[in-house]
């Protein structure tokens, strides 16, 4: 069952690249799955480590949950008790129980250190299909349980993890008409949350280098935009350029040497999308239209780069060469599209769609073909990739005074729409790459 | 060149609507700029159009010179077959005729053993479409496509036969009615014909039943765009209606006659998540297995065409097509 | 084709003219004073920050996604030059904003093209170019919250706000 589970994942993927048949006005109707039920059983703790046990299999099963693939039971439901890592499961009680996967954890703490360890098991075939154990400081306990939870999504569906993994976003406080947006971060699942400026600046569209140690974002300021780059262990901001120009919507090359964004044209008219090495500090520019080309970002390889451009009279997505060459509109739906990001593996571009006087986000292939709607309404932008390439997160804004953005994710075949838990308003997510 | 000349275009016209002022130069350059952009989107889209016409062009042109197996190619009936065949395309306008070309045998009567595609006639025809399908079959379904070679039966031109009776379904042939009633491959009399296209005006009765026989005689009638939009609207409407999992799977079967593997794959995997537990849900199992096979993932084709057995061990028959079919694309 | 853009421009810049005629009745106090001569007139200070806003009218506004000046911004900033010019010692800087129906990095740049166009405007009137610096503030500092056109209308702007030479 869980091979066939794992099989039937795959044609949502091939399916995607094929086209999209089932996709009525752009919406998808079809790929979903039903979650695999799996009992993550409660670890087992030596003394002292209960609560941390407690915690680490809650994480687990919440990720797993969140991921829209599992569907982890209530352990009231559960038959048997176990009470060592070293049993051997009784598999029938398992399958009575309706569970088609079985996960039995141990979790030893000593000092400040603390070491889980995992089986999985697949209950109709009785296989052990894997097990693993990982060791840190104990005030990581969250990311052990990650990385476990990361194992499992991996045996079973075949994808490559996400779950340890960190999300840089902007914090919004504060009234409508004056937000304070402070530069933030926090866990993949909405867990231990940072605030990492103090908010005297309109901070804007912060991004991960390809090692999570940096972030880049921009911020208004009292006389301009800037680009920065802020160093997480050291807490130190640099500025990006010494530009008299305005600077905006920075990226980090995926090798981390470069950051692109766009800059204002000396008359003031106009953005062009630049590129500065960090080591020799040198600006090149990759677009000179008298246009607004912004919200540029790098292929996977770094050999091309998606951007905007109202070079047409409206938000078009287009594609060029690292150099510039080669300019190419890609996006020729009804509407306008905008902040292109590409997917890690490089197959998509998510993008912001303006239409109908609503906001949508979406995917489509690299060369503009077979574009899907994730999800549509009154506002919704921004969107970024999980490392995995399967999930895309983005910003929802809500009406009213009293509304603000919030930010949700939703699996590529368009299920699993899922709200990321935030202490306050927050907008312009970016997901980090797997951490190490 | 062309933003060159764009730019003039904009300069004269811009020159000629407005009257110059010595003091507002910064907004003509505004104006030129918003021109450029506008004119620039134009171009953009032209250029996409012309593109798109290229690319239909192209696919128009390799559909004269390959037609797809199991679908009659309009373009080579209209200029290779006997009258009978293109009357079959021709818009009932003449019902007269249209009638004399009806065999009569009522294949609307879904489930009544002759639900099968039209048949051209003559044997220069049947070679040239044999020798079509062994192209684009070859290697995808060896046993099929040996087996009609080396015995064409009468009756089944224009579409591959199963290797066995039983082991059908493979080819994008509607086997099975909507009702479950097995439709017989050899079934099949040479005198066959396909009944005409209703007219255009027949009224549309919208009841969920009405709807789903008018897309499956659509399949039928092998107006695959029809029977697919026709399918697709049902679904939407009638998401919790008892027939949705077959409307999936006659989704993919149209899909599947076209050769468009991915949209056939979505729609049988669509009848199997809508119903696990329905009429048409081994089938779309096994067929999601040859959809992925045709794109080739053919470790996961492998493991659904596997689990059709351990997942159905009552659909006798799916299962026999299913160990057939997982012998025949080398699932070991 | 062009012409029909002119068309279209006339009855968007129809439809702002209503959509702001529509606001003023709410309380909108900096909204186009000069348009609405309140009881208040003469009573700021000549040269103050109040006498600006009040008598000279601070801010001019935009079409959806458009970045011209309409003849009523052209009215406005003609006597946003005359003061200026009148008392020379005042700097200001001119903000560009844009409303909220649009993403984030676009409507920074096209906030940026809103206020240059204004700058411009107030160079050409006279203004010396080293009193006005500008800054743009995309979709980030809306004045009005509805969710809704007469909302939107009104944070398209573009506001001069004085940063010197006077109180």
């Amino acid at each position: 069952m869980i091979k066939l589970f794992r099989a039937l994942l795959i044609f949502m993927v091939v399916a995607l690249s094929a086209n999209h048949a089932l996709a009525v006005n752009g919406t998808v109707t079809s790929g979903k799955i039903d979650p695999l039920p799996i009992a993550i059983t409660p670890f087992i703790a030596n003394a002292g480590s209960e609560n941390d046990a407690a915690a680490i299999s809650g994480v687990i099963a919440n990720d797993l949950a969140r991921s829209g693939y599992f569907s982890p039971l209530a352990p009231e439901s559960f038959i048997e008790k176990i009470t060592s890592f070293d049993q051997t499961p009784n598999f029938a009680s398992w399958s009575q129980a309706k569970a088609q996967a079985l996960v039995m954890g141990n979790v030893t703490g000593s000092g400040d250190k603390i070491t889980v360890a995992f089986k999985l098991y697949d209950v109709n075939t009785q296989a052990f299909l894997g097990g693993s154990s990982f060791t840190a400081p104990s005030k990581l306990s969250r990311r052990l349980a990650h990385k476990v939870a990361d194992l499992i999504y991996n045996k079973i569906t075949g994808f490559a993890p996400y779950f340890d993994t960190r999300i840089v976003y902007v914090d919004e406080t504060g009234p409508k008409n004056a937000r304070i947006k402070k530069l933030a971060m926090m866990d993949q699942d909405g867990f231990n949350p940072r605030i990492l400026s103090n908010g005297k600046e309109i901070l804007l569209t912060p991004r991960f280098s390809p090692t999570t140690q940096e972030i880049t974002y921009s911020a208004i300021g009292s006389d301009s935009s800037r680009v920065y780059i802020y160093n997480i262990d050291t807490g130190q901001k640099e500025i990006v350029g010494d530009f008299k120009n305005m600077s905006f919507a920075p990226r980090f090359s995926p090798d981390g040497q470069k950051v692109i964004m766009s800059l204002e044209s000396d008359d003031g008219r106009n953005a062009n999308i630049y590129e500065l090495d960090l080591r020799s500090r040198q600006t090149r520019q990759i677009t000179n239209e008298p246009s607004i080309n912004t919200a540029p970002c790098y292929s996977p390889d770094g050999s091309r780069i998606a951007f905007e451009s109202d070079r047409g009279g409206s938000q078009q997505i287009y594609v060029m060469g690292a150099d510039g060459s080669n300019q190419q509109r890609v996006s020729f739906g009804n509407g306008a599209y905008s902040t292109p990001v590409w997917s890690p593996d490089g197959k998509y571009l998510a993008f912001t769609k303006q239409s109908d006087g609503g906001f949508g986000i979406g995917i489509m292939n690299v060369d503009g073909s077979g574009e899907r709607i994730l999800t549509e309404g009154f506002h919704n932008e921004g969107p970024t990739w999980s490392p995995n390439s399967r999930v895309v997160m983005f910003f929802r804004d809500t009406r009213g005074e009293t509304g603000g953005a919030q930010l949700w994710s939703v699996d590529i075949s368009g299920y699993n729409e899922q709200q990321v838990p935030t202490a306050d308003f927050a907008s312009d997510p970016a997901w980090s790459p797997l951490l190490k | 060149m062309f933003k060159r000349s764009i730019f003039l275009i904009a300069m004269l016209t811009s020159a000629a609507l407005t009257p110059l002022r010595a003091d507002d130069l910064s907004n003509r350059v505004d104006q030129l700029q918003d021109q450029i952009r506008q004119l620039t989107g134009q171009i953009e889209l032209l250029n996409y159009q012309v593109k798109q016409l290229q690319i239909q062009r192209k696919q128009a042109l390799a559909s004269d010179v390959l037609p797809a197996p199991n679908v009659p190619n309009t373009q080579n009936a209209d200029s290779m077959a006997s009258p009978q065949t293109f009357k079959r395309f021709v818009k009932p306008t003449a019902p007269s005729q249209e009638a004399n070309d009806a065999s009569g045998q009522g294949v609307e009567e879904i489930g009544d053993g002759s639900a099968l595609p039209p048949q051209p006639a003559g044997p220069q025809i049947q070679q040239v479409q044999q020798a079509q399908q062994l192209q684009i079959n070859g290697g995808m379904n060896p046993a099929s496509t040996q087996q009609m070679v080396l015995a064409p039966p009468p009756g089944t031109l224009g579409m591959l036969k199963a290797a066995k009776p039983g082991d059908g379904g493979f080819q994008g042939k509607v086997l099975v009615g909507p009702d479950g009633t097995a439709v017989a491959d050899d079934a099949q009399q040479p005198g066959d014909q396909l009944a005409v296209a209703q007219p255009a005006s027949a009224p549309v009765v919208d009841t969920p039943d009405d709807l789903f026989q008018r897309n499956y005689q659509a399949l039928l009638q092998l107006r695959y765009p029809d029977a697919e939009a026709g399918f697709k609207d049902f679904i939407v409407k009638y998401p919790n209606h008892a027939m949705v999992g077959s409307a999936a799977y006659w989704l993919g079967e149209a899909y599947w006659a076209e050769q468009n593997f991915g949209a056939a794959a979505q729609a049988y995997q669509d009848s199997y998540h809508r119903d696990a537990k329905g009429r048409r849900a081994p089938d779309s199992l096994l067929k999601l297995g040859l959809s992925l096979s045709r794109l080739g993932q053919k470790d996961q084709a492998c493991t659904i065409i596997g689990s059709v057995d351990t997942e159905y061990p009552n659909a006798v028959d799916v299962k026999k097509r299913a160990q057939a079919a997982f012998k025949r694309e080398g699932c070991g | 084709m062009i012409s029909r853009l002119a068309g279209l421009k006339y009855i968007g810049l129809t439809c702002c003219f209503l959509a702001l005629a529509a606001c003023s009745r709410k309380d909108q106090p900096n909204l186009d004073a000069g348009m609405n001569n309140a009881p208040g007139v003469g009573q700021a200070a000549p040269g103050s920050k109040a006498d600006f806003a009040t008598n000279v009218g601070d801010r001019v506004f935009f079409l959806n996604n458009q970045t011209d000046l309409s003849p009523e911004a052209n009215d406005t900033l003609t006597k946003q030059a005359n003061w200026l010019k009148q008392y020379g010692q005042v700097t200001v800087q001119v903000e560009g904003h844009a409303d909220e129906r649009g993403t984030r990095e676009y409507n920074i740049a096209l906030s940026a093209r809103r206020a240059t166009a204004t700058r411009n405007f107030l160079i050409q009137q006279g203004v010396q170019a080293n009193r006005i610096s500008s800054i743009a503030y995309g979709k980030e500092r809306p004045v009005a919250l509805c969710d809704a056109e007469q909302c939107w209308s009104q944070n398209r702007r573009a506001v001069t706000v004085i940063t010197g030479g006077t109180n």
